[in-house]
């Protein structure tokens, strides 16, 4: 569904994407990780159109991304930014419904489908209550789920989340993370860029690891998410253990000054 | 939210618009009494000298001053929308002066012109202005410099018309007044040639409501939901050249009224831009009618120009969105 091959972007001298080649499962949960300025929210960019790779393309459906205009992309492919805003006087309902915008057009206004997509996404991200609040009262987490909630009203098969649970707290965290496995689960193709290692190689299908603007490792949790990955990519010493309770695997930071670091580093 | 009062508020500038206008008709270098004024709008007598004056220069003055408050009105509403910079005006910006450039050259220098050529001339200048304005404030998203850059053009394009003016001292009593925004200067007639450009401009506002709504939410976040940020850009600028440039061929220069006005409407019917378009051409109407009727009795028997009026009233409203901003 979602293709993309040789792609490379420079800032200035600077390479964000070096020849990256991704397939993107159709109807999984991919996520990408890697360290902080690796490229992860720039590839996100580019897979949603937001950015135009120098060379390499994106496929969408097996056609080229370009060969759709703004409101058909719009239509299949949702970006939650990292950066959201609020603008003065907006309400959470409005906010929402302009998630509705590639849907409508001059001969066609609001209809019950709009009506329908808006009420089930304030459901979805649990903002009901919130929904005659103006923006400007909300918090953080608050606004975030707002947000969330606009992109699941423009009811894309495919949605594309730039650190969705920055802001949140943990249990709304984990909420979220569910409600994407839900999605997931109706069919939908997500793709999330995620901080947090455990929450990735718990509910993702597909883990994209990358390192310096390249493709380090990709594929199931199972198979990319092990120490020897982690050290790579994140320069972190980790062993990955099973969660006795639900079989997840979890990684666990070394610290080599603590006692009890019990693989025979030398703890100085 | 959206509707911040509802329909009061409608009926509210519907109500002053009226009695505006009746203002309007009923003072000026000799005051009529209302009841007249009503009659000259009802059972017009052409024998009656006041129906006559109220038919033959008040009302036409009246229209204009509408349509020309209305265009600045709306053109100042997208300019703030699509700049996404409480300061934008026409007037500030340089949009205006530069049209009124073009309008001078046009008249003074080029040889085989006529009066029907005004508009043409009103819009490149206004395209030129708005285009300088955007190199000069480049990519960056930055109200102050964008402010600053519009405020160099208008100075410079202030200043060539005046040497423009100095060269031909005829064409200096012509059209001074009309340099400073005077609504009595275009033979208070509104022109047909005006009205498909009129209506195109408001056209073009009309098409861009919805993508200049979610736009609201930021270039990133409106791109990704469909808009198309180009499309949208052009077609902003296309309307507010065409509505500047119409309100500058109408009376010259008015500045401010495209500041003011986004800034009442947004407190009356909220942020919604789709409030906005059909509340800020009434507020500006409403704002020029009563602009008009300040500088038609302020100094009576003399008359300000409009501009000076709008400029007044202006001036102070700038400076205080300037400091709330940097506070």
């Amino acid at each position: 569904m979602l293709k993309a091959t040789q792609l490379q972007l420079s800032f200035a001298e600077l390479k964000v994407l070096d020849d990256v080649s991704l397939a993107i499962p159709e109807g999984r949960f991919t996520a990408l990780i890697g360290a902080n300025g690796c490229g992860k929210t720039t590839l996100l960019n580019v897979l949603a159109r937001m950015l135009t790779p120098m060379s390499g393309e994106v496929l969408l459906d097996g056609k080229p991304h370009a060969q759709f205009s703004r409101r058909e992309l719009a239509k299949r492919v949702a970006l939650l930014p990292q950066r959201t805003s609020s603008p003065a006087g907006m309400s959470v309902r409005e906010l929402v419904m302009q998630g509705r915008y590639p849907w409508q057009s001059w001969w066609q206004q609001w209809t019950e489908k709009d009506q329908q997509a808006v009420d089930q996404a304030l459901v979805l991200a649990d903002v009901v209550a919130l929904q005659d609040r103006a923006l400007s009262t909300l918090s953080g987490g608050q606004l975030q789920r707002c947000w969330i909630a606009m992109t699941l009203a423009q009811d894309t098969p495919v949605i594309l989340l730039d650190e969705p649970t920055t802001f949140l707290d943990i249990a709304h965290q984990i909420a979220l993370l569910e409600l994407l496995v839900e999605l997931r689960d109706q069919g939908r193709t997500i793709i999330a860029v995620l901080h947090d290692l455990n929450q990735a190689a718990r509910y993702a299908d597909h883990l994209v690891m990358l390192r310096q603007g390249k493709v380090h490792a990709q594929g199931a949790p199972a198979q990319v998410f092990t120490s020897a990955n982690l050290k790579a990519v994140f320069d972190l010493n980790a062993h990955i253990i099973t969660d006795p309770h639900s079989g997840d695997l979890l990684c666990v930071p070394i610290s080599p000054g603590r006692a009890g670091a019990a693989v025979g580093q030398a703890g100085l | 939210m959206s509707r911040k009062w509802g329909w009061p508020v409608w009926l509210l500038i519907m109500t002053g618009i009226a009695c505006a206008s009746i203002l309007h008709l009923a003072v000026g270098a000799k005051s009529i009494p209302w009841v007249e004024v009503w009659q000259a709008l009802t059972a017009y007598d052409p024998s009656n000298s006041d129906h006559s004056v109220i038919q033959g220069s008040r009302l036409p003055r009246l229209w204009v001053a509408m349509v020309v408050g209305a265009c600045l009105g709306l053109a100042g509403t997208v300019m703030q929308a699509v700049g996404d910079n409480p300061l934008a005006d026409p007037g500030i910006l340089g949009i205006n002066s530069g049209a009124a450039l073009f309008v001078v050259f046009g008249l003074l220098v080029l040889p085989g012109n006529n009066m029907s050529m005004i508009p043409l001339f009103a819009f490149s200048g206004a395209l030129v202005a708005a285009l300088g304005v955007m190199l000069l404030a480049g990519r960056s998203h930055n109200p102050v410099r964008l402010t600053l850059s519009g405020a160099v053009m208008a100075a410079l394009f202030s200043s060539i018309t005046a040497i423009l003016l100095l060269l031909d001292q005829q064409g200096l009593d012509s059209l001074r007044r009309w340099l400073t925004g005077s609504l009595g200067i275009s033979g208070a007639v509104l022109p047909h040639w005006l009205w498909p450009y009129l209506l195109i401009g408001m056209l073009l506002c009309l098409c861009n409501v919805r993508a200049l709504n979610t736009y609201r939410l930021g270039a990133q976040a409106a791109a990704s939901m469909g808009v198309n940020l180009l499309r949208m850009r052009l077609m902003s600028l296309a309307a507010v050249v065409l509505l500047s440039g119409c309100a500058v061929a109408l009376a010259g220069p008015i500045g401010f009224v495209g500041l003011v006005v986004p800034h009442a409407a947004r407190l009356l019917v909220g942020n919604d831009l789709r409030h906005l378009l059909l509340a800020t051409p009434l507020i500006g109407a409403l704002l020029l009618i009563l602009a008009d009727v300040v500088a038609r009795t302020l100094v009576s028997p003399y008359e300000l120009n409009t501009g000076i009026v709008t400029a007044l009233i202006g001036g102070p409203i700038f400076v205080a969105l300037v400091l709330r901003k940097l506070k």
